[in-house]
């Protein structure tokens, strides 16, 4: 078993970074590609910006990333932190995810909204930065029980994700976000990383007891 | 800035996340159902090895008994 321990000091608190070793990594690999593909069955080009704006009425942009992607991407990534339970499983899994999801782009041409730039090479930078914040936050907040680190993980990787694409992604392909609609996002960002991180806390216990109890057996 | 709504793609959404909903459901449903059936399976075994096993311990203390006793 290919495992890794690390042991940095930083000041006073202990990190200890514990690798994915290949059947961790097989399986947030698997999580990554199965949410790229559940997600692009299940919102097709124009349904998350007619909920958003049309329905809900919404100003944007961001309000799609704040309410949908981020949070689902959110559940895929955290489900894959808990699962695994080691360093580096969110990271393979959010870059698994945005690699799936611009290869299956590619090659069988899935229309999808110009507005995301999804499947470009800036989507899976957006995705490796939101696996890396979610690495970060899982590292570091060690201290706190598993439900809180998974819900201040939602919320932290949720907004991250949200500002990069206001700031590197949106300026390309929409134009700029007004700042009067900044704090209503923000909002609706931070509830969508809350009940992420919740739902993703809630399915990870139930997984990781069927795991548990099959292991046993 | 948002483009045309499309109507017909948010039913088409709606309409997939509801099948998906249901199929984790039911494959969770099966899950449940297949490690309960392993669980009793078990519990029915390590009963039955109890009770075959439960014979000779209690033979070994009657026979000492008899042995202290004589």
């Amino acid at each position: 078993m290919l495992q890794y321990s690390l042991a940095t000091s930083m000041g006073s608190h202990n990190i200890r970074l514990n690798l994915v070793n290949r059947k961790e990594a097989a399986l947030c690999a698997a999580l990554g590609g199965g949410g790229a593909l559940i997600f692009l069955f299940a919102f097709p080009k124009g349904a998350i910006s007619t909920l958003m704006h049309e329905v809900l009425h919404l100003p944007g942009p961001g309000a799609g990333i704040a309410l949908v992607f981020g949070p689902f991407l959110g559940l895929v990534v955290l489900a894959s932190s808990v699962l695994s339970r080691t360093n580096g499983g969110p990271l393979i899994a959010a870059f698994i995810f945005g690699v799936a999801y611009a290869l299956v782009v590619r090659l069988f041409g899935v229309p999808t909204n110009p507005k995301g730039a999804f499947g470009s090479v800036l989507f899976v930078a957006a995705l490796a930065l939101f696996g890396l914040t979610v690495e970060a936050i899982t590292a570091l907040g060690s201290a706190l029980k598993q439900p809180w680190r998974c819900l201040l993980t939602g919320v932290l990787a949720n907004v991250v994700l949200l500002v990069f694409y206001w700031l590197a992604i949106f300026p390309r392909t929409v134009g700029w976000v007004k700042w009067k609609d900044v704090p209503l996002l923000l909002g609706a960002c931070l509830v969508g990383g809350l009940v992420s991180g919740y739902v993703a806390w809630t399915l990870s216990k139930a997984l990781s007891r069927a795991f548990a109890h099959e292991q046993k057996e | 800035m948002c483009g045309p709504a499309d109507f017909g793609a948010l039913q088409t959404s709606i309409t997939r996340l509801i099948a998906l909903w249901a199929a984790g459901i039911a494959s969770y449903a099966v899950c449940k159902a297949v490690s309960l059936y392993r669980e009793r399976r078990l519990k029915r075994r390590n009963n039955e090895k109890r009770a075959t096993g439960g014979v000779l311990p209690g033979l070994a203390v009657q026979g000492s008994g008899e042995r202290s006793n004589s």
